[in-house]
C-alpha cells in the first residue's frame, strides 16, 4: 500500500470526519447535539465553497 | 518502526521523531519561527525530525496526533452553547476556529506530510499525557496523575500504566471534567494577577512567597474537595466558556479585590524587597498568589492521594501543565503517599508528541520499559564555525541602535573570538571568566526539549553574586525582580547543596522541583535563591551532559562548588536561541560578557579601544 496521499483523499477524510464528530457526540451522551452539528457542518461547507469561488463572495457577502 | 508524533493546534507545537523504540529527534516549533508557544503545524519541526534521520514522510509507518479532535469539538461546542446567549461571541470565534480548521486534523497531516489518511491515528488529549508520563519513566509499573487544563473533556485524569507481554498497557481510572479545572483556575488566577496566562504561571508561583495564604479559606470553598476524595470548582468566579469578559467573575473581584494592569509596579524582589516598598494593594496581589498556590498543591496533594488508594503503587508518573509547577510539585515529592516521582522533561502539550510516539511504536512493535527513556536533548545541534567569521566584520556601534534599555557599549570595543580544539582548556577558559563575574551565553550540543535551559542554550553566571545576577535580570533578560532563577550542579556536589533526601537526587535532573538549600550552601548559591530559601536545582550527571558537566566541574575546581547559576538563553518574550546567529544577535543587543559556541569563545573586548 502506498503511503502518500491520493487526489481524492480530502473527499473521503471530510465526510469520515463528520461521522466521528457524531460518534464522538453520542459517545458523551450528547447525540442530541447531532442535527444541529451538521447544519454547522453544512454551514461551514457553503461557507467554503463560497470562498473558494472567490470571485462569488462578494456578492453573496454583500446580501447580509 | 518509524513513528511520527504531532502536536498542535492549542499551544506549543511540537514534532518527534521514533526509530525502532528510540527518539530520534524532538523539537517544538517555536524554536524554528521564533513565536513562543508557537500552536500552527509544526512544520519546520517535522521537517527537523525527518532530516536528522535521513527520511522523507512516506518512510513512515505512522503519524499520531495527541488530540481527539472530534472529542473535543464536543466539548467546545456544548460549553460554549451552555452559557448561551452571554457565550455568543465565543460560540462565534471557537465555531470559526474549529469548524474552518482544528476539526480536520487528520486531512491536515495528511496534506501537510502527503501521508495516506490511514497512516495517521490520534489519541485523547490526557490518554497522550499519560502515555507521554509513563513511556519516558522507565517504570514497570506506575499511577499516573494528569493536571492540566483541558484537554477533549477531561481536566485531571487518573491511570495506571504497566507493561504487559512486552508491550505497554495505559488504563484510565477517573477523570475530573470540564469545567472543573485546577490548570484554568491557576491560569485565570495569573491573568487576574496582571501577568500573561499560558505563559507566566511561573510568576505567580513565583509571586506566591512574598504572600501569606490569608484568602486559602475561601479559596478553599471555591476549589472545592468533593467527598469522594476530587475537588469542585465554583463556576461563579470563572469566565471559562465566556473568556471575552476576562479570566475572572465580578464576583471574584468583590471578594479578592481589583485585578492587577500588566503596567502596575509589583515591587517585590528576591534577593530582599526593600521595607516600604509594598503598597497594601501589592500584598494583596501577592496574599491572592500564595493562596491560590496553596490550596492547587491542597488539590493535587488529595488527588495523589486518591489515586495511590486506586492504585498502590510507589512510581507516579505525573504530567500536564500544572506538573510545571516546581513548587507544588516538591510538595508531591515531600508529602504524597509515593516514594519515585517522573515527570517528563517536557510534561506539558509540546512533550505529547515523543511520548504518543513511543507508545505507539511500542503497542505495535513491542519494547521495553527502559528503551522508551530518553533524555531532553533533542533539538537542533548547529556548527557554529560559519557563523563566527561573521565576528571580523561586526563592530559593536553596528548594533547601537539595537540595543536593550540600559545597555551602554564603551565606543571602539571589538569583538573577539577564539575556537579551542582541546575541550579542557575550553571550558578552564570560561570557567575563568565564569569566576571573573562574567555572564556567559552557552550554546552547545542539541538544544533542550521543553522550557527547561539544560546546559545547552543557557546564561550562566556565578551562583553567589546576587549583583550580578540583578544586572543579568536587566540588562540581559528584562526579567521582573521578583522571580528567582535558577541553579545546576555536579551529582558530587548535589548533595552538600540541596537539603534533600539522596534518593530524591536522580529526580531534580530536570529542574522540576524547588527546593530547600542547605544553610551551609546558601551564601555560595545567595544569586540563585527564592526569598524562601529555595531553588530549582538541575542535577546534572555526567551521562546526562557530558560537555555540560565538563564545564561544572572546571568551575567547581576555582569556585569550591561545582554550581552555576543558570537561566534559558532567551530574548524576554522569544523563545530559546537555536542558531549561533539568534546567540550572536543577543549577545549584541545585551549586557552579555562572553558567548560559548560549541567550542567557541566570542567575547566583547573592552581594553581594545
Amino acid at each position: 500500500m502506498s503511503n502518500t496521499r491520493k487526489w481524492y483523499t480530502g473527499l473521503v477524510v471530510i465526510p469520515r470526519t463528520a461521522l466521528r464528530t457524531a460518534g464522538a457526540f453520542n459517545n458523551q451522551g450528547l447525540g442530541r447535539f447531532v442535527p444541529f452539528v451538521f447544519v454547522l457542518l453544512l454551514g461551514s461547507a457553503v461557507l467554503w465553497i463560497i470562498n473558494t469561488i472567490a470571485p462569488l463572495a462578494p456578492f453573496i457577502y454583500s446580501l447580509f | 518502526m518509524k513513528v511520527l508524533g504531532v502536536s498542535y493546534g492549542y499551544h506549543d507545537a511540537s514534532a518527534c521523531l521514533v526509530v525502532d523504540g528510540r527518539v530520534i529527534a524532538a523539537a517544538a516549533e517555536e524554536r524554528f519561527t521564533r513565536q513562543k508557544h508557537d500552536s500552527n503545524f509544526p512544520t519546520y519541526a517535522v521537517e527537523y525530525c525527518l532530516k536528522e534521520a535521513g527520511l522523507t514522510s512516506g518512510d513512515l509507518d505512522q503519524a499520531i496526533f495527541n488530540e481527539d479532535p472530534h472529542a473535543k469539538f464536543s466539548r467546545v461546542l456544548c460549553s460554549s452553547m451552555a452559557a448561551f446567549p452571554d457565550s455568543r461571541r465565543e460560540f462565534v470565534e471557537s465555531m470559526k476556529a474549529w469548524l474552518g480548521r482544528k476539526l480536520w486534523a487528520v486531512n491536515t497531516i495528511s496534506a501537510r506530510l502527503d501521508l495516506a489518511p490511514e497512516k495517521i491515528t490520534y489519541l485523547g488529549h490526557h490518554y497522550s499525557h499519560a502515555v507521554q508520563a509513563f513511556m519516558g519513566s522507565g517504570f514497570d509499573e506506575s499511577a499516573i496523575l494528569i493536571v492540566d487544563a483541558v484537554g477533549d473533556w477531561a481536566c485531571s485524569a487518573l491511570y495506571t500504566g504497566k507493561w504487559v507481554d512486552g508491550k505497554p498497557r495505559v488504563d484510565r481510572l477517573l477523570e475530573v471534567s470540564f469545567p472543573n479545572s485546577l490548570g484554568l483556575v491557576y491560569s485565570a488566577v495569573t491573568a487576574y494577577l496582571g501577568f500573561s496566562p499560558n505563559d507566566s504561571e511561573c510568576s505567580t508561583m513565583a509571586l506566591a512567597a512574598f504572600g501569606t495564604p490569608r484568602f486559602a479559606p475561601r479559596m478553599r470553598e471555591i476549589i472545592k474537595e468533593t467527598e469522594d476524595g476530587l475537588y469542585e470548582v465554583d463556576q461563579a468566579y470563572f469566565n471559562f466558556t465566556k473568556f471575552f469578559r476576562g479570566p475572572v467573575t465580578e464576583k471574584f473581584l468583590e471578594e479578592f479585590g481589583p485585578a492587577r494592569s500588566y503596567k502596575d509596579n509589583l515591587p517585590f524582589d528576591c534577593f530582599g524587597t526593600p521595607a516600604g516598598v509594598v503598597s497594601k494593594d501589592a500584598q494583596r496581589l501577592a496574599d491572592v498568589a500564595a493562596s491560590t498556590q496553596l490550596v492547587l498543591e491542597e488539590r493535587v496533594l488529595g488527588l495523589c492521594r486518591k489515586l495511590h488508594g486506586m492504585a498502590p503503587s510507589v512510581n507516579l508518573c505525573f504530567a500536564g501543565g500544572v506538573s510545571l509547577n516546581c513548587v507544588s510539585n516538591y510538595r508531591v515529592l515531600k508529602d504524597s503517599p509515593f516514594k519515585k516521582i517522573y515527570i517528563p522533561p517536557d510534561p506539558g502539550d509540546g512533550g505529547t508528541s515523543v511520548g504518543t510516539a513511543l507508545y505507539y511504536d511500542a503497542a505495535e512493535a513491542g519494547g521495553v520499559p527502559g528503551r522508551s527513556e530518553y533524555s531532553p536533548y533533542q533539538g537542533v545541534e548547529l556548527d557554529e564555525l560559519d557563523a563566527v567569521k561573521l565576528v571580523d566584520f561586526i563592530k559593536p556601534e553596528h548594533f547601537h541602535g539595537y540595543l536593550k534599555q540600559g545597555v551602554e557599549l564603551p565606543k571602539g570595543s571589538k569583538w573577539r573570538f577564539k575556537t579551542f580544539s582541546d575541550r579542557k582548556e575550553l571550558y578552564a577558559a570560561v570557567a575563568d571568566r565564569l569566576m571573573a563575574g562574567q555572564i556567559v551565553g552557552c550554546m552547545q550540543g542539541r538544544s533542550e526539549l521543553g522550557p527547561r535551559a539544560l546546559g545547552n542554550r543557557s546564561i550562566l553566571i556565578r551562583p553567589d553574586d546576587q549583583k550580578l545576577a540583578t544586572r543579568l535580570s536587566k540588562h540581559v533578560k528584562e526579567r521582573a525582580s521578583l522571580r528567582p532563577y535558577a541553579f545546576s550542579v555536579t551529582e558530587k556536589d548535589a548533595q552538600a547543596t540541596l537539603a534533600i533526601d539522596p534518593e530524591h537526587l536522580r529526580m531534580n535532573r530536570w529542574m522540576q522541583f524547588a527546593v530547600p538549600v542547605e544553610e551551609s550552601a546558601k551564601a555560595r548559591l545567595a544569586g540563585a535563591l527564592h526569598i524562601d530559601g529555595t531553588s530549582r536545582p538541575q542535577v546534572c550527571y555526567v551521562d546526562d551532559n557530558p560537555a555540560y558537566h565538563a564545564l561544572l566541574t572546571a568551575f567547581g575546581e576555582r569556585f569550591g562548588i561545582g554550581a552555576l547559576l543558570n537561566t534559558s538563553f532567551n530574548p524576554s518574550g522569544y523563545p530559546m536561541v537555536t542558531t549561533p546567529v539568534e546567540a550572536m544577535v543577543m549577545f549584541a543587543r545585551t549586557d552579555m560578557d562572553a558567548l560559548l559556541l560549541n567550542t567557541t569563545v566570542i567575547w566583547k573586548d573592552v581594553e581594545h579601544a
